[in-house]
């Protein structure tokens, strides 16, 4: 079985894998990529090409909300489609990266850090992010990782020029998303992550894949 | 009776492939049309596949056993999990499409190593049979006691074929192509090779050398008109020949000086020399052409534009009778919608070796393009080796 995965990145295809990959813990899918082409907005500019696809085949993507309200992001990339009930389309609040964190155990291990040095969703908070005071990409690379015991993160996710991702910074991730991050415990620190695995369940269903 | 005379105006264009125990095909059989797109991952057996038309030939020119041994024997050639049914099989359906409807001719093949225990042993025909509209013109099997027969095609001999020499004819013609712009910019490197095939370009000047003047000054004004969008100082381009009668290409380079400056081959781009043998080989005579990944070296537009040439050129009257066959994996080749799905096979390896299957049979691949996908969109992740596109760690992640 073939599940066609989109994103903008590798971090957020890679998690849409592994998240379809959670969702159908008995079967061995294959996946294909239909954002691979395009990166970053340019991804979300084919989501009506991707949504027509989805009418037929099980599509999961993963893009970046960047504190944009979703439903403006549907709205801008969408001309006619609104309901894309037919497709797993989710945005993580408010980037992929805030849904590793949300599993903060893992990811405190992962980096060989304090747990209490991960940021805490609050009672009434609906993401880990809400707390961070900008992109959590940027938080993890400015305040997490050079705290890291790990020289080879440290290494990888050290900045080259001030402001610019480092050219490493996919190459920590993979081995993260796929052998560490416990979906269960990120999603109690993400609500956006708690949709989009009901999402995928829902899509699957409706293809008949579960 | 000869059904086409010999020297009669032929084009036969090859329909149809079959293979058994062929290198990484272990059974596989797919139509061509007039271009078609092999697409497929690193070591799918993009190169294998063209192979078997380069081996076709060599067989009408040097023979059977050369041509296996050439190969590196049986051994090399045979797929790896062949079974019980061990031969090779090659199996080819051409029509000649000039005349009126369609003449169909088949061309079959099979063999295997003769017994015995020595390393390079001989090849046996264990079946050669040949069809034209339904009549077996030949038919012959494995003769038990005729050793010296059983190791000879009667295709590969003037002497037998002459009911069939199209296909021979045909066979013959076949050229591959993989031009190696450091061979042509050697100025000597076609020295050792004049007598043999010329895959990497080597002989490219001569072969425009040889080319009657008419013919030449025509080719290179169609080459000069391409080479001037790809490198627009570029005008002008000549066929000249130096003081000792080599043949060079010369080009007027425009720069900031009021007189421009001339250039020869030796001062080309390697995608410019590149594009110039691959343009010369689409134009340069009939029959099957062979572009082994012509995308190296080129320019993503220039590659995009690749495919609308080709059918170009085929539409002309210069290369009317040319087919090309095309290996590749390049995104940018296929990222027009020109190209019809009919046209792309797609290779993927597994565990009972590479299958082909043409981009249209896939109910994926056609709704990917419904969607609105581009022929790249919807064919490229298809041969995106599994590991890559599953794999927990990014290819080069050593972390």
């Amino acid at each position: 079985m073939t599940i066609y995965i989109g994103g903008e990145d590798f971090v957020t295809k890679q998690i849409a894998k592994r998240l379809v990959r959670f969702c159908l813990p008995e079967t061995e899918p294959e996946f294909e990529d239909l954002t691979f082409r395009v990166h970053g907005t340019r991804a979300l500019e084919s989501l009506g090409t991707m949504l027509n696809f989805a009418k037929k085949y099980p599509v999961v993507g993963v893009f970046d909300s960047d504190d944009n309200c979703i439903i403006d992001l549907l709205n801008r990339y969408l001309q006619k489609e609104r309901n894309v009930d037919y497709a797993a389309i989710n945005f993580a609040v408010d980037e992929a990266e805030s849904w590793l964190l949300a599993d903060r155990t893992g990811m405190a291990e992962y980096f060989g850090i304090p747990i209490d040095m991960i940021p805490s969703k609050h009672r009434v908070d609906k993401e880990i992010s809400d707390h961070i005071p900008y992109k959590t990409s940027l938080y993890i690379l400015t305040e997490i990782a050079p705290l890291s015991k790990s020289v080879s993160i440290r290494n990888a996710l050290s900045f080259e020029r001030p402001g610019k991702k480092p050219s490493t910074y996919n190459s920590i991730w993979g081995k993260y998303i796929d052998e560490i991050w416990n979906i269960d415990e990120a999603c109690v620190n993400s609500d956006s992550l708690t949709g989009a695995i009901k999402r995928i369940r829902r899509m699957l269903l409706e293809k008949g894949l579960l | 009776m000869l059904l086409v005379k010999t020297g009669e105006d032929t084009a036969l264009k090859i329909r149809e492939l079959g293979l058994k125990n062929w290198r990484n095909f272990g059974n596989a059989d797919f139509e061509l049309t007039n271009r078609t797109f092999i697409i497929g991952a690193n070591a799918a057996g993009k190169s294998n596949l063209l192979d078997v038309f380069r081996f076709l030939k060599d067989v009408t020119v040097d023979g059977l056993q050369k041509a296996v041994n050439a190969r590196g024997g049986i051994k090399k050639l045979r797929y790896l999990n062949a079974r019980s049914q061990n031969y090779i099989e090659i199996f080819v359906r051409l029509t000649d499409e000039k005349k009126d409807g369609a003449v169909e001719w088949t061309y079959q093949l099979q063999f295997n190593s003769a017994a015995g225990k020595q390393e390079n042993r001989d090849i046996n025909i264990r079946l050669e049979r040949i069809t034209c509209q339904d009549k077996i013109l030949l038919d012959r099997k494995y003769a038990a006691g005729d050793y010296l027969s059983n190791q000879f095609t009667f295709l590969e001999q003037p002497a037998m074929n002459g009911e069939y020499r199209v296909l021979y004819d045909c066979f013959k013609e076949i050229s591959y192509v993989n031009i190696i712009p450091q061979l042509i910019r050697e100025t000597d490197s076609f020295l050792p090779s004049a007598a043999t095939e010329d895959f990497y370009g080597r002989n490219l000047l001569e072969s425009i050398s040889a080319t009657s003047a008419r013919k030449r000054d025509s080719r290179l004004k169609i080459i000069n008109k391409i080479l001037k969008m790809a490198v627009p100082q570029f005008s002008n381009l000549e066929f000249k020949q130096d003081e000792n009668g080599r043949p060079h290409l010369q080009v007027k380079y425009e720069h900031f000086r009021p007189q421009e400056a001339y250039q020869r081959e030796d001062q080309f781009s390697d995608g410019t020399l590149r594009l110039l043998g691959i343009i010369w080989a689409i134009l340069d005579g009939s029959g099957v052409l062979l572009l082994e990944e012509p995308e190296l070296y080129l320019h993503s537009e220039i590659v995009k534009q690749l495919p609308m040439f080709i059918a170009n050129a085929q539409k002309s009257n210069i290369a009317k009778n040319r087919q090309v066959i095309i290996s590749s994996h390049s995104y940018d080749l296929l990222d027009t919608d020109t190209i019809d799905l009919d046209e792309i096979m797609i290779l993927e390896p597994g565990k009972e070796g590479t299958t082909i299957e043409k981009a249209s049979s896939s109910d994926a691949v056609r709704a990917k393009i419904e969607a609105g996908y581009t022929p790249a969109d919807a064919v490229i992740p298809k041969v995106t080796p599994k590991g890559i596109m599953d794999g927990q760690l990014s290819l080069f992640d050593f972390l």
